[in-house]
This record gives structure tokens, sequence and C-alpha cells, in this order.
């Protein structure tokens, strides 16, 4: 039982670097509130469309 | 060849097809896993769309990244069931060693390549939400080493949400960030 358990982290391990690992967002129930009222700041969404932006114009130049 | 910044890129976006694969072979992102996972990667049987940024100047692939369809569930407190928040996982976000922190100027306010890179990927998702097909979060799993980066742009740790999952988020991190709609202009 604890082999396969090691096992089991193994693979995920293997798996986390950012290659699909499959295992679902749940949230806890004691959370759910908590997490609902979590919104993006305006900042945030200005901050990544601003980046995204100047991304785009270097792209725009290089055609 | 090297790069100053990251301004003297000339890049182009595209899918990466069957034509493309050999890109994939010289593409290192300093991750074993990741490099593994995208060398083995064939555009002709996978059901998963990889999408290239290309210097056109050197003629190298600077990112590799894939999105995909998900959710993040709640539970419910009176067990009426679960309910589902739509998103959109980034499965990959991998920049080719030669490009990480590439500065785009000596302004630390400007970032780094990879940062716009991940905005501009950013923005194609919540464009869809505002445009195609409602989206409200977009969702990665990150690497330890890479929790900092995303944190940069705007990722919030899904840790503390995390239901029973300590044995699976041992190694790497889950992260979301909460979509809006874009004004028209946006």
């Amino acid at each position: 039982m604890k082999k396969k358990k090691h096992k089991k982290i193994k693979d995920v391990k293997n798996m986390a670097a950012m290659v699909p690992i499959n295992v679902p967002f749940v949230v806890k129930k004691s959370k759910c509130k908590s997490f609902s009222e979590k919104k993006a700041s305006q900042n945030d969404i200005k901050f990544i469309l601003d980046q995204a932006n100047k991304f785009e114009k270097q792209r725009k130049k290089s055609q | 060849m090297t790069y100053k910044y990251g301004t003297e890129v000339n890049y182009v976006e595209e899918i990466i097809d069957i034509s493309k694969k050999d890109y994939l072979k010289e593409f290192d992102c300093k991750n074993d896993e990741i490099n593994n996972h995208i060398k083995k990667f064939q555009s002709h049987i996978s059901t998963e769309r990889l999408w290239g940024i290309f210097d056109c100047n050197l003629d190298k692939l600077v990112c590799v990244y894939s999105l995909k369809a998900s959710a993040i569930t709640r539970e419910s407190s009176d067990n009426r069931g679960a309910a589902y928040d739509s998103a959109v996982e980034i499965a990959i976000f991998a920049v080719d060693k030669n490009y990480q922190d590439l500065r785009m100027s000596d302004k630390k306010e400007d970032g780094c390549l990879s940062s716009r890179i991940l905005c501009s990927v950013m923005k194609k998702i919540m464009v869809m939400n505002s445009n195609i097909c409602a989206v409200e979060y977009i969702i990665l799993y990150s690497t330890k080493d890479a929790e900092e980066f995303y944190k940069k742009c705007k990722f919030k740790s899904f840790t503390q949400y995390m239901k029973n999952r300590d044995s699976y988020i041992q190694y790497c991190v889950p992260m979301y960030f909460p979509i809006c709609l874009l004004q028209q202009e946006e």
C-alpha cells in the first residue's frame, strides 16, 4: 500500500511540470464563499492588456 | 546572434503542425519533463493544439503553449451537487532557454519577453470570453520554480482552496486568474 502511494506521487512529479495532469480544480466547501468573492482587479486586467498590446504591436511591426 | 532586449525579436505565431516538427527537436526550456512531452508531440494524431511563437530572425522556436477547456468545481454546501465554473487551462507554457529572462528594456516595469507572451495568451482568452464563449477563469499548474513568474502575471495560488489533493500538488502549484468582460475597444 505504501509502495503504491509512493509510485503515485512519483508519477505526478513527472507530469507536474505543466504537462497536462488532469487533476481537477475542486474548491473545498468551507472555502466556496471566499473563492467566489475573488475577482480580478481593474489594475490586474490593465496590466495584462497593456503587456499583451505591446507584444501585439511588436508582432505587427515584424510583419 | 544574441539579443540584448526582447524588442529586437521579430516573430510570428502559428499552430505547430507536422511541417514544423523539426523546430520541436531543438527546443529546450531547461525542464526535461516539458521538453520530453513537447518532443513526443505528434500533431497529426494528437487532439492537443500546440501553438508556437517563432523568431523570424534566427528561425527558432521561442515559445510553445497549448490551451484546453476545463472547469473549477465548487462543492455545494446543501448537498445539491456541485457547481462548475468554466475555465480555460493553459496546459503547456514553455519558453526556450535562450529567450527566458530576456528583458524588454532597461526599465523594470517593461518586464520580460516571457511575461509579454503569457499576457498575450491571457488576452486571447479574455477576448474569447467577451466575443465567443463565456469563460470565468484561466487556470494552470505551475512548477515550483515558475510560481513567482505566474504571480507577476497576476495569477493567484489555488492551493488554499484545493480539496484533498495534497499528494497531487506536492510538486506543482495550481493557480488561477478570474477574468471579466472586456470593453469593445480592448
